[in-house]
């Protein structure tokens, strides 16, 4: 009869270990598998490479979600820009839009500058294409929120009988900024989803 | 990837490759760690590196894997197999070639009256 490891061995192994090589990694240790020190040793030898290499096959992914987010939240001092230049509120050539704009070019020249961490068959300019109009996508979502936010008090205004808010009070600011919040955090939670279905499709790969 | 399409090994890729090749279908974790082990000697190499490189060898294209059933002695867990790629098998090649090519121009330097 074989020995196993004992469970709780087992159980703590698998919890560090990352999904996508839980399985053979396991099952290697379990076949290697001479005495609980031995196990110990081996372990802990073996997972932080294997930790170590899973987090650097996802990087790239990483990356490009952290490239999306970053381009997604920059568009936002942009839009306040443009919305300002629009209603002719204030327009400043020291205001944060214009530097936002600056970064926001930088990061492209960056971007399209950097060469693929993985040597793999894939486009990297497609690819690099695809991640610049999901960015663009989501600043227009943003832009669309934000564009709607003064309306959206307005109407709130006349359907609640109360006198309409000015475009430049405090209650526009408030708003204003509670709207981002929530779109920001919104947008963490969108990639951080993204990051944990990547995830699983590397597994399945 | 290496001028002339081939990707540049290291040599302990070139030990993992080789080890894949000598085992052909039982090329798993725990037989590639013993190959390599063996190619090594008398280093001792633990089973974490192994990992590492076959997972850097697999984003390369050089090797394929998959998941092989469940086995009892491994507590019903599966194995990982792998098995080297045409590219794998072209880059093991031109490493063994340029490992030549160093032999004789070393062989030459050391031993000038053997040269034609």
């Amino acid at each position: 009869m074989n020995r196993q490891p004992p469970a709780f061995l087992e159980r703590l192994a698998a919890r560090l270990l990352p999904r996508a090589s839980r399985e053979h990694v396991l099952g290697d240790l379990s076949e290697r598998y001479t005495s609980p020190a031995r196990y110990i040793i081996d372990a802990g030898r073996t997972i932080p490479f294997v930790v170590g290499s899973q987090l650097r096959r996802l990087a790239p992914y990483a990356a490009a979600l952290a490239a999306r987010v970053a381009v997604s939240l920059l568009g936002i001092p942009i839009l306040l820009e443009l919305f300002r230049v629009t209603m002719r509120l204030e327009p400043s050539i020291n205001s944060p839009g214009w530097f936002s704009l600056l970064w926001l070019l930088c990061l492209f020249a960056l971007l399209a500058g950097k060469r693929p961490l993985r040597q793999t068959e894939e486009q990297p300019l497609e690819r690099r294409i695809a991640t610049l109009q999901s960015a663009s996508s989501n600043t227009f979502v943003v832009g669309v929120f934000y564009g709607a936010t003064p309306f959206l008090q307005i109407l709130s205004g006349r359907m609640s009988g109360l006198a309409a808010p000015t475009l430049d009070g405090q209650f526009s600011v408030n708003l204003s900024v509670f709207v981002i919040l929530c779109l920001g955090l919104v947008m963490i939670g969108v990639a951080s989803s993204q990051l944990r279905s990547l995830e699983q499709q590397l597994e399945q790969a | 990837m290496a001028k002339g399409g081939f990707a540049a090994l290291g040599p302990f890729e070139q030990m993992v490759l080789s080890a894949i090749l000598v085992l052909d279908d039982h090329a798993y974790g725990v037989s590639i760690h013993e190959a390599v082990e063996e190619l090594a000697a008398p280093k001792t190499v633990s089973l974490g590196p192994i990992y590492v490189t076959l997972d850097r060898l697999e984003d390369k294209g050089l090797i394929a894997s998959r998941l092989s059933d469940p086995t009892p002695e491994r507590g019903g867990r599966a194995k990982r197999c792998y098995r080297l790629e045409a590219a794998g098998e072209r880059a093991l090649k031109e490493s063994i070639a340029a490992a030549k090519r160093l032999h004789r121009a070393v062989e030459k330097a050391w031993n000038p009256a053997h040269q034609n």
